[in-house]
């Protein structure tokens, strides 16, 4: 009897999801790519050699601020390999990578220039809220989309919700997949910046009036 | 007649997908859906606006995959069968004693639908509507953009040989499949970074599409807003989305498509039925899903189960007073503008060609109306195409647009995020192996057969696992397994192939198998990765 209940309590296992063939996790290369992610935000993602990688030293990603004519250093964990760095609109960045050993910093790799955007005047709620395209483009189950819901509302369940708020993050073990995504410590602590609320209208004015 | 202008643009697009592996595969049906509600409606909408002598304009994108898709044979009878399936459940429910009156009068408009859809298809175009759209196109109602070969977000990619290939590869199959060469580009998801436009404009494209933002940000600023296209330094043009007609279709708070009379596309008999009746038509796997007949209109602000019956003939009447209310502010919104512009004015109003049918089902009624209305309304507007609007009238003034995308938030934020930042590592790498590849293979005189397979077949690779589908269905997490799997298999295969071709030992029957499960762009040229 005790048998029976023990079977019935035992969850079954998760479906298989194939999720495609496993990639490597580096190229073995020193390297540091930037893209602009939006008017305050870059994403950086780097990569070193195994010497590197097998020295364990840590690294240092040097920030030029082109615009500003400034440049300082951010101190990445030592599992992390890329970060998203909070910025100014319309900047021009450029990015350095180091090794630090001992006192000294050996230059690795640097990236190619990226500017920061404008941000927009206009008012928020313009944009199609992703659900819809992906109803009107990719119509797939409801289950689906109401699981992935669910999962993007359960702490650590979904990476874009746990970029968004630190404070949840879930504690990840070293070697797991997705490790090395340790949160910056830069990340805005609470939601996104909003949009600063100006009428689109007045914009159209103001660009009407030039046409008059 | 006015000279002002109305452009209504049409974003047709779906990734490659094709599993010949599967006797059936979820996925697919995104085509066939889309086919059977949206391209198929439209079409036949546009058939009875030439039949009336209407001489209606539309601007659309007809993306490379999806060209790819219209042709081939295995989708082609799978949609059919598709088609057959849904047929049967009409019949089926027209015939069900469990029917009320007003439900069966439902399912007989639906069973009614899908049979002219499937006559349409194959009585007329043997499966394949990319004939039927090129006999518009002919016909001087269509102008057919380009748009990136596989729908690469162009502003994350890292070199400029990857837009390129994206962009060279992607006009050479619209040419290929529309017999004339593009005059405009759709950048996938109106995704722009300042310097792109050389990549267009080398390959001959005379102007764009951005997001408001993108014109209204453009440095210096232009005085005509969105209203009038602004010209890059490169001398390609820009056109930027009028807010105003956009949010009147898409807001899911005011739009149209909100309206009580409209199908709702929540509520349908893939969900409602009981399940020993409905299992025969699910997919293989028995899980309920949407299956395309649906009984119910919107409402109002109800719960799913308080939804009414849906009047085919009141939400078609709906639709035609929408089409009118619709030229009624256009007519008013470009009487304004040419009161203030100094220039003709434009609204350019793009959509989502999936909305019109697929999501909005009364949509391609509701766009016949706007082009029918706007006959009457000819001295305050007349609808263009972008390229006849450029005829006309040059762009002016010279300036280039800000970093935007259409997606939510403007930017690049749905595309660049935790849930997806993990692929650019390995697509800039793919990108950079590929332009070595392409090089390598420039100087050498003529490569072996099997090594020049190889190396399109690595490009074709490189180009799939680009598609900026799998970064969004990442994003919002319902399609998320297979697009991964997709991102990856990609990848994958073509570090494969990069190991064959720079070691010498290409496995011929790898490629030809990589081939057979995706046959895209079979006349592709690596030199456009130089």
């Amino acid at each position: 009897m005790a048998k029976t209940t023990r079977a019935k309590r035992a969850s079954p296992p998760p479906p298989y999801i194939d999720r495609g063939e496993p990639l490597p996790r580096s190229n073995a290369e020193n390297r540091i790519v930037a893209l602009v992610r939006s008017p305050e935000q870059i994403y950086l993602y780097w990569d070193v050699e195994t010497e590197v990688r097998v020295a364990g030293n840590p690294v240092v990603v040097r920030v030029h601020d082109l615009t500003a004519s400034r440049a300082y250093d951010l101190d990445p964990p030592a599992d992390a390999d890329n970060w998203y760095l909070l910025v100014a609109p319309n900047r021009t960045c450029r990015f350095e990578l180091f090794e630090r050993r001992g006192g000294l910093l050996r230059r690795l790799a640097a990236s190619g220039e990226v500017t920061t955007p404008i941000r927009w005047a206009g008012e928020s709620g313009e944009y199609v809220p992703a659900e819809i395209i992906q109803a009107v483009r990719y119509p797939i189950s409801r289950q689906a989309a109401a699981a992935a819901r669910r999962a993007r509302a359960t702490p650590g369940g979904h990476p874009a919700e746990v970029a968004a708020n630190p404070a949840r993050r879930a504690p990840r073990a070293a070697g797991a997949p997705g490790a090395a995504k340790a949160p910056p410590p830069d990340r805005p602590a609470g939601p996104p910046p909003t949009p600063i609320p100006v009428p689109w209208e007045k914009v159209f004015a103001a660009a009407y009036a030039g046409g008059q | 007649m006015s000279d002002a202008h109305l452009a209504i643009v049409l974003h047709a697009h779906l990734p490659f997908i094709h599993h010949p592996e599967h006797e059936a595969f979820l996925e697919e049906e995104w085509f066939f859906e889309a086919v059977t509600e949206t391209y198929v409606p439209i079409l036949l909408a546009w058939k009875r606006l030439s039949d009336e002598g209407v001489p209606f304009r539309v601007t659309m994108t007809l993306t490379p995959t999806l060209l790819e898709m219209f042709v081939n044979p295995l989708l082609r009878r799978r949609c059919g069968q598709y088609l057959n399936r849904r047929i049967e459940l009409a019949q089926a429910e027209a015939r069900h004693r469990g029917r009320s009156t007003g439900e069966r009068a439902v399912a007989l408009h639906y069973l009614e639908r899908f049979r002219r859809v499937r006559d349409f298809l194959f009585r007329t175009w043997d499966g394949n509507l990319v004939p039927a759209f090129k006999e518009i196109q002919d016909a001087g109602n269509l102008e057919v953009l380009a748009s990136a070969a596989t729908h690469g977000f162009l502003p994350l990619m890292l070199t400029p040989n990857a837009v390129r290939a994206q962009v060279e590869i992607g006009v050479e199959t619209v040419t290929r499949h529309l017999g004339r060469r593009p005059k405009g580009f759709w950048l996938p998801e109106c995704a722009y970074r300042p310097g792109m436009d050389r990549a267009l404009a080398e390959a001959g494209i005379r102007y764009f599409l951005v997001d408001a933002h993108g014109i209204l940000n453009a440095f210096p600023t232009s005085p005509h807003g969105v209203h009038a296209p602004v010209v890059c330094p490169s001398g390609v043009a820009a056109f930027g989305r009028d807010l105003e007609s956009s949010k009147q279709v898409w807001s899911s708070e005011e739009g149209y498509p909100g309206d009580g009379a409209y199908r709702e596309f929540y509520r349908d008999l893939g969900y409602d039925a009981t399940y020993d009746y409905i299992e025969p038509y699910l997919h293989d796997d028995g899980v309920r899903r949407n299956l395309g007949l649906k009984y119910y209109r919107v409402t109002g602000r109800v719960g799913l189960h308080e939804k009414q019956l849906y009047d085919r003939a009141a939400a078609v009447r709906k639709a035609v007073e929408h089409g009118g209310h619709f030229v009624f502010c256009r007519q008013h919104q470009l009487r304004f503008l040419k009161s203030k512009l100094s220039v003709p004015p434009i609204v350019v109003a793009p959509y989502d060609a999936e909305l019109f049918g697929h999501w909005w089902y009364e949509g391609p009624e509701f766009l016949e109306e706007v082009f029918r209305a706007s006959q009457c309304v000819r001295d305050d507007y007349v609808v263009s195409t972008l390229s006849e609007y450029l005829d006309q009238h040059p762009a002016e003034p010279v300036s280039t647009p800000s970093s935007s995308s259409w997606g939510e938030k403007g930017y690049f934020e749905v595309w660049l995020n935790g849930a997806n930042d993990w692929i650019y590592r390995h697509l800039h790498k793919a990108e950079e192996r590929m332009a070595e590849l392409a090089g390598r293979a420039a100087g050498k005189k003529k490569p072996a057969a099997a090594v020049r397979a190889a190396l399109q077949q690595a490009a074709r690779e490189l180009l799939l696992a680009q598609s900026s589908d799998w970064a969004f269905l990442m994003t919002t997490g319902g399609g998320a397994p297979y697009a991964e799997k997709r991102t990856r298999n990609h990848v994958h295969s073509f570090t494969r192939l990069y190991e064959m071709i720079r070691s010498g030992n290409v496995d011929r029957k790898y490629v030809e198998r990589l081939y057979a499960m995706n046959p895209v762009f079979p006349e592709l040229d690596c030199r456009a990765f130089l």
